[in-house]
C-alpha cells in the first residue's frame, strides 16, 4: 500500500541529516506499525514515500539574523525535543517553580500514562542508533500503547517515586504483558529473554536520562524564554515557506520544483497500487496539505487518492483567501455554500489540535471532509510539530482507518 | 561450593570446569527484595539456569577426550525455584549452591589451583546470565547484584580482569564461554569503576596467553537471547559444535576432534541458523581471543550433520521419489517417501535429517512431472553442514 507523506513548513534536513533521517524513519514506521496497520495486507509492504522540499523552501539572507536575540542560548538543536517535552510537562506549574528533574515524567504519567508514553517516544527517536532500528521502536510504541489502553492506571504506578523507576516499571510491565483475550502460541508463551539490557528500550531510557540532564536547574520562566525565541524563528520560516511556495509553484504546463517533486512521488505511489493493497494514501502536514490539495485539484486531477489526510493544515484558510489555482473567487454564493470535495479524492479527513494555532477546520468550507480534533498535549507552541511523533496520534488514526475502510 | 563431580588424577592432564547460571536476581524488578540502586533496565531470567544445567549435563554425559579426562565440575545456579541436580548413573541428586559472590569467591581459588595442578590441564569457565558493559569492561551479574545498595557491583564478576588474571597463572589452555549481553546500559554511563570482583591481580607475565579461548555470546554493544525456560541461543550453538558439527578430522590421530579452532566457523554458521529460526533481532557472538590449539572433545565415530536439499523449481518435489545412498557405508541409504516416515519434505525442501559425514549419491525421479530424472548426484557431507557450507544444498532440476 503506497503512502505519500508531504511535510509542512520549517522542515530542514541540512546540517542535521542524521536526526532528520531518524525522525522520518520513526514516523514512517509508526504509520506502518500503528496508524495504517489495520488496512494493509502486510504492514511491511506499506510503501511510505517522503518527498522532501525543505531544500527548496525559504532562504534567509542573514540566516534569520532579524530575530531578536533573547532567552537561554545554551541548548543545542538536539535539545529541542526535550524542551517540547518540558513544555508539555509544565502543566499547572507557576513560573517561579523549579522542575524536579527526577520526577518530570512520573508526574505526567500519574496524570496520563499515554501522555508520558508520547513524551518518551518523542525523545527516543533521537537516541536510535541507526535508522533501521526505527521499526523496532514503532512496534514497541504500538505494544506500549496497547498496554496503556488496557491498563490506564496500573497499580505499580502508585509506588513509582521517580522517572527512572517509571521507565523500568513500564518496560518490565510491557515486556511481560499479554493483551486480553489473546490466545498465545507456545512460542509466544515461552517468550524471549535478553541476558542484559534489552536494546529495544535503550532509546527510551536514553530519552529519560537526557530529559533529566536538560532540565537540571531549569525553571518554567527560562523555558518560556527559549520558547519565545523558537516561536519567532518558526513563524519566520512559516511565512517564508508559504511565500516561496506560492511564488515558485508555477503553472500546469511549467510546474515549479516543489510541485514537480510532489508529482513525481504521487506517480510512484500510483504505480505501487495493486489488487492486494489497493489504497493510495496522501498525508499532508501543515503547508504539505495545502500543496497536495493544489496538486490534486490543479496540476494532476487525474491522480486518484483513496484517502487524503490533512493534519495541522491550512487548506480551508487558503481556500478562504482563494490562494489555490482551483479556487473559484465567486464561491460561496447563494446556491453553493461549500466547495465540493474534489472528485479524485475518495475520503478526506482533516485533523487539528485546538492548541495548534496554525491548524484549521475544513468542514465549514468543504463538502465531504470529516474534521477530527486531536490533542497532542503539547500546548500552544509545540502542538503544530508534534502530531506525527506522538504514538497516540497514530493509535487514534488506526481507529479512524477502520471506520473509513473496513 | 558445589562440586558436581571430582576425579582428580594429579599425574594426568585433565579438564576442570566452572559453570555459573543466574536467572534469579532478587534486587532487580520482579525479584521481591529491595531494588538495587541501579537496576539498569534488567529483570528476572529463566533461561540461564536451564542453559547452565544442560552444559553441565553435556560434560557428564558426552564429554570424551582421551587426552584430558574430566577432572572436576563445579556449578552455581540461581533460579526462582532451586531444584537439585541429578547426578549421573542414578547416584542421587545434589543441592546446587547459589550463584552469589560469597560462594563463588571461596570456590574460585580452589578451582584455579586445580587448573594449575598440571601444565596441560584445560580450564573451562562458562557463565550464563545478565551481562553489561561498563567502560571497556564486561561485567557479569550474580544473584546478589544490587544487594549492597551503595556498591551494587560487589555482586558481579569483572570478566576482563578474571580471564586476564587466570591467564597469568594457569599454564594449560583456558576456555571462557560467556553467554550474556555486552551492551552499555544508560544508567551505567557515569560509572568510572564498578568494583566488580576480578579475583586476581593482572601481571605482565604473558607466557600463558598463547593458550587462550575467549568467546562471548554478544559483541560489544549487542544482546544475547534465550527463550524462557529453554537453552539459550549461544549455548545451543556451542553444544551443537561440541556434539560434532564443530569437528575436524585429525589424520595424525585418525579421529574426529572438536578443537577451539575448529568450532569457530561452525559456531558462526549455527548461530546464523538459530537467528533465522528465532527471527527477531540477530545475535552476533564475539570470538575475542583464540591463540593455540586444544582438543575439547573427541568424537566417537563420525559426526553427523543436518542435511536439507532444496529442489528448483519448487514444484518438482511434489511427487518425487528420492533416494540418498552412502558411498562410504553400503548399509546406509534413505528413501523418500518411506514407510518409517523418518524423513520429510517441507515446501521445496527435502529435510533429510542428520546424516553421517561422508559422500552420498542422490537419485530422484519425478513421477508425473516433465522433469529429467537424476541418476547420480554426488553430495559431500562434512561438519558443520553439507559442503560447501551450511544451509540447503540447492539442486536445479532440468525439464
Amino acid at each position: 500500500m503506497p503512502l505519500v507523506f508531504l511535510h509542512g513548513v520549517n522542515n530542514r534536513r541540512e546540517n542535521q541529516e542524521q536526526a532528520f533521517d531518524k525522525m522520518v524513519a520513526v514516523r514512517s514506521e509508526l504509520f506502518k506499525k500503528v496508524g495504517f496497520y489495520s488496512i494493509a495486507s502486510d504492514t511491511d509492504q506499506i510503501k511510505v514515500l517522503n518527498p522532501y522540499w525543505g531544500n527548496l523552501g525559504a532562504r534567509f539572507a542573514w540566516n534569520l539574523g532579524s530575530l531578536p536575540e533573547r532567552g537561554v542560548e545554551q541548548f543545542g538543536p538536539e535539545d529541542e525535543s526535550y524542551l517540547v517535552q518540558l513544555s508539555a510537562a509544565m502543566g499547572e506549574m507557576s513560573s517561579e517553580d523549579e522542575f524536579d528533574p527526577d520526577t518530570i515524567l512520573m508526574n505526567v504519567a500519574k496524570r496520563s500514562l499515554n501522555e508520558a508514553i508520547d513524551l518518551l517516544w518523542a525523545g527516543g527517536t533521537e537516541h536510535l542508533q541507526q535508522t533501521k532500528d526505527a521499526a523496532g521502536l514503532a512496534t514497541l510504541a504500538a505494544r506500549t500503547l496497547d498496554y496503556a489502553r488496557q491498563n490506564p492506571n496500573p497499580a505499580w504506578l502508585d509506588d513509582v517515586r521517580n522517572d527512572d523507576q517509571l521507565v523500568n516499571e513500564l518496560s518490565s510491565a510491557v515486556s511481560t504483558w499479554h493483551p486480553e483475550g489473546d490466545v498465545l502460541s507456545d512460542a509466544e508463551e515461552d517468550g524471549v529473554e535478553t541476558f542484559g539490557v534489552d536494546e529495544i528500550w535503550e532509546p527510551i531510557r536514553a530519552a529519560r536520562a537526557r530529559l533529566q540532564q536538560v532540565s537540571q536547574g531549569l525553571s518554567p520562566q527560562s523555558l518560556l524564554d527559549f520558547t519565545r525565541k523558537k516561536i519567532t524563528e518558526f513563524m519566520g520560516r512559516f511565512v517564508g515557506d508559504i511565500f516561496v511556495y506560492l511564488g515558485n509553484r508555477g503553472v500546469k504546463a511549467e510546474p515549479g520544483p516543489i510541485v514537480q517533486e510532489v508529482i513525481k512521488n504521487l506517480e510512484l505511489a500510483t504505480e505501487a497500487v495493486d489488487d492486494k493493497d489497493k489504497y493510495l494514501i496522501a498525508v499532508g502536514h501543515s503547508l504539505g496539505g495545502d500543496i497536495l490539495y493544489d496538486v490534486l485539484t490543479y496540476y494532476r486531477p487525474d491522480i486518484h487518492v483513496d484517502l487524503f489526510l490533512t493534519v495541522g493544515s491550512q487548506v480551508a484558510l487558503f481556500e478562504e483567501l482563494k490562494l489555490f489555482h482551483s479556487s473559484n473567487k465567486r464561491l460561496p454564493d447563494r446556491q453553493v455554500s461549500h466547495i465540493a470535495k474534489p472528485a479524485n479524492i475518495h475520503h478526506w479527513m482533516n485533523v487539528y489540535d485546538l492548541n495548534d494555532m496554525l491548524a484549521f477546520s475544513a468542514a465549514n468550507i468543504f463538502d465531504g471532509v470529516v474534521d477530527h480534533e486531536f490533542s497532542t498535549g503539547k500546548g500552544l507552541i509545540w502542538s503544530h510539530s508534534s502530531y506525527f511523533s506522538t504514538p497516540t496520534f497514530h493509535q487514534r488514526l488506526a481507529v479512524r482507518m477502520k471506520e473509513v475502510f473496513l | 561450593m558445589t562440586i558436581i563431580m571430582e576425579n582428580i588424577q594429579p599425574a594426568q592432564a585433565q579438564v576442570h570446569v566452572m559453570i555459573i547460571g543466574v536467572g534469579k536476581y532478587p534486587h532487580l524488578p520482579g525479584g521481591g527484595s529491595t531494588p538495587a540502586k541501579r537496576t539498569l533496565g534488567l529483570g528476572q531470567l529463566t533461561s540461564p539456569p536451564v542453559s547452565a544445567r544442560n552444559f553441565c549435563q553435556w560434560f557428564l554425559d558426552r564429554y570424551h577426550n582421551p587426552d584430558r579426562s574430566l577432572g572436576s565440575i563445579e556449578m552455581f545456579l540461581s533460579e526462582a525455584q532451586p531444584t537439585p541436580f541429578d547426578l549421573p548413573l542414578g547416584a542421587g541428586h545434589i543441592e546446587v549452591a547459589s550463584a552469589r559472590m560469597e560462594n563463588i569467591d571461596s570456590a574460585f581459588y580452589q578451582w584455579k589451583d586445580r587448573c594449575k595442578s598440571h601444565p596441560d590441564n584445560l580450564l573451562v569457565f562458562y557463565f550464563c546470565g545478565h551481562g553489561v558493559q561498563i567502560g571497556a569492561s564486561n561485567i557479569l551479574l550474580l544473584e546478589d547484584y544490587g544487594e549492597n545498595y551503595d556498591a551494587p557491583f560487589r555482586g558481579a564478576i569483572h570478566f576482563n580482569r578474571m580471564w586476564k588474571g587466570l591467564s597469568g597463572v594457569v599454564a594449560g589452555h583456558k576456555c571462557f564461554f560467556v553467554d550474556a549481553c555486552s551492551n552499555v546500559p544508560w544508567e551505567g554511563q557515569d560509572i568510572e569503576d564498578t568494583e566488580a570482583n576480578g579475583f586476581l591481580s593482572i601481571t605482565n607475565d604473558y607466557r600463558y596467553w598463547d593458550r587462550l579461548t575467549v568467546i562471548r555470546a554478544a559483541v560489544d554493544g549487542r544482546s544475547a537471547y534465550g527463550r524462557k525456560k529453554l537453552v539459550s541461543r549461544f549455548t545451543r550453538a556451542l553444544m551443537e559444535c561440541l556434539n560434532g558439527r564443530g569437528a575436524i578430522y585429525n589424520r595424525d590421530n585418525n579421529r574426529w576432534e572438536i578443537t577451539n579452532q575448529s568450532l569457530t566457523n561452525p559456531l558462526s554458521i549455527i548461530m546464523d541458523e538459530i537467528n533465522d529460526e528465532e527471527k527477531g533481532k540477530a545475535q552476533v557472538h564475539s570470538p575475542d581471543h583464540n591463540p593455540g590449539v586444544v582438543t575439547l572433545q573427541v568424537q566417537e565415530g563420525v559426526p553427523d550433520v543436518p542435511v536439507v536439499i532444496e529442489f528448483r523449481p519448487a514444484d518438482v518435489i511434489e511427487d518425487a521419489l528420492l533416494k540418498l545412498v552412502s558411498v562410504n557405508n553400503r548399509d546406509w541409504e534413505l528413501s523418500y517417501p518411506n514407510p518409517a516416515g523418518n524423513t520429510r519434505t517441507i515446501g521445496s525442501n527435502w529435510v533429510v535429517g542428520r546424516v553421517p559425514t561422508g559422500i552420498y549419491k542422490l537419485g530422484a525421479r519425478f513421477q508425473n512431472r516433465p522433469y529429467r530424472a537424476i541418476e547420480e548426484y554426488f553430495i559431500g557431507v562434512d561438519p558443520p553442514g553439507p559442503a560447501p557450507s551450511s544451509g540447503p544444498i540447492i539442486l536445479e532440476v532440468l525439464p
